[in-house]
């Protein structure tokens, strides 16, 4: 058995070795600090058409989305897979979920432009304060030239436990 | 039916397939996380277990690991350090998973898929199936004698 340790221990030395090699043939390699999806976002956002002086996107806490639901002032987004959208959102959110834009985004892009020229903001949620969906999603809007992009990183858990009504679709 | 294993030259062909089964299950884990490391990152943060320090080193390493551990289950004389390392990663999954239920978090596997939604319910499906692969590879890896195994 302490033979099987030995080896097992070379595997894991041999992966480690693996993984940051991987890691650096990526397009993108992952840090090695872990950053939440907000602080992502407040990142600011790099490539080529960026404005680097654009406005930083806005973490906003659950009073300004159950305003902004209420009086319909926002275009809410969710950013999560259609699925979740379907079973319960906020009301008035519209889907666009971050792992399927390809085949949403030019289904809502003339959506979001016409809420953004009308003055309504968009405001971005996912599941939780660990999900990265809305924050992936906004960086992608920003890149598509959204700017003032509002980000609810507590997302649909902190709505569902302050007890707000749910829209079904 | 017989098989060749570390068994010794044959083996019955009900562990070959039990052998493929956590190869295939560990592969398709691994390589599902290593394409997109980023957001298995965000996986490990939930669990809330690690300090900030190690969880994208760990998101980078585990995935790795674990396609190792399913590329060498397949080579005949490694299955019983290979099945030791499943053991031990299970145990590892067995340990996080019941802490986040025991402190009430809601949690996915991240074993499968990535965008698997997060909840106390999936946490117990992810324990149940690892009890089940800790079942499958501690059975394995008991029956392959050491002595029968080239050191």
């Amino acid at each position: 058995m302490l033979s099987d340790f030995k080896r097992v221990l070379v595997l894991l030395v041999i992966a480690v070795g693996l993984a940051f090699l991987i890691n650096q043939l990526r397009s993108e390699p992952l840090g090695m600090v872990y950053t939440t999806p907000a602080q992502q976002m407040k990142a600011s956002p790099k490539g080529p058409g960026i404005d680097a002086n654009a406005p930083p996107i806005t973490v906003v806490g659950i009073d300004q989305v159950i305003q902004a639901a209420t009086s319909r002032t926002h275009l809410i987004i969710d950013a999560r897979p259609d699925l979740f959208w379907e079973i319960g959102h906020i009301p008035g959110a519209i889907s666009l979920p971050r792992k399927q834009l390809a085949e949403y985004y030019p289904k809502t892009e003339s959506l979001l432009r016409e809420a953004v020229a009308a003055g309504r903001p968009l405001l971005l949620y996912c599941a939780d304060l660990h999900c990265p969906d809305a924050g992936a999603l906004a960086k992608e809007l920003n890149q598509r030239g959204f700017n003032g992009l509002l980000l609810f990183e507590a997302g649909w858990a902190a709505w569902e436990e302050a007890g707000q009504a749910v829209e079904t679709k | 039916m017989l098989s060749s294993t570390s068994l010794g030259k044959k083996a019955p062909w009900w562990e070959f397939l039990l052998i493929l089964i956590i190869a295939a299950v560990f592969g398709y884990a691994g390589i599902v996380k290593l394409l997109g490391v980023a957001d298995f990152s965000h996986v490990i943060a939930r669990f809330d277990v690690l300090p900030r320090a190690l969880i994208n080193p760990v998101a980078l390493i585990l995935p790795t690991f674990e396609v190792l551990l399913a590329a060498v289950l397949l080579v005949p004389a490694l299955q019983r350090p290979a099945l030791l390392g499943v053991l031990l990663c299970c145990a590892m999954f067995g340990m996080v998973l019941t802490s986040a239920i025991i402190r009430g978090i809601p949690v996915s596997c991240g074993c499968f898929s990535l965008i698997e939604k997060p909840s106390l319910h999936a946490a117990w499906w992810a324990l149940g199936r690892d009890a089940v692969l800790v079942a499958a590879a501690l059975t394995l890896y008991l029956k392959h004698k050491p002595s029968l195994h080239p050191n």
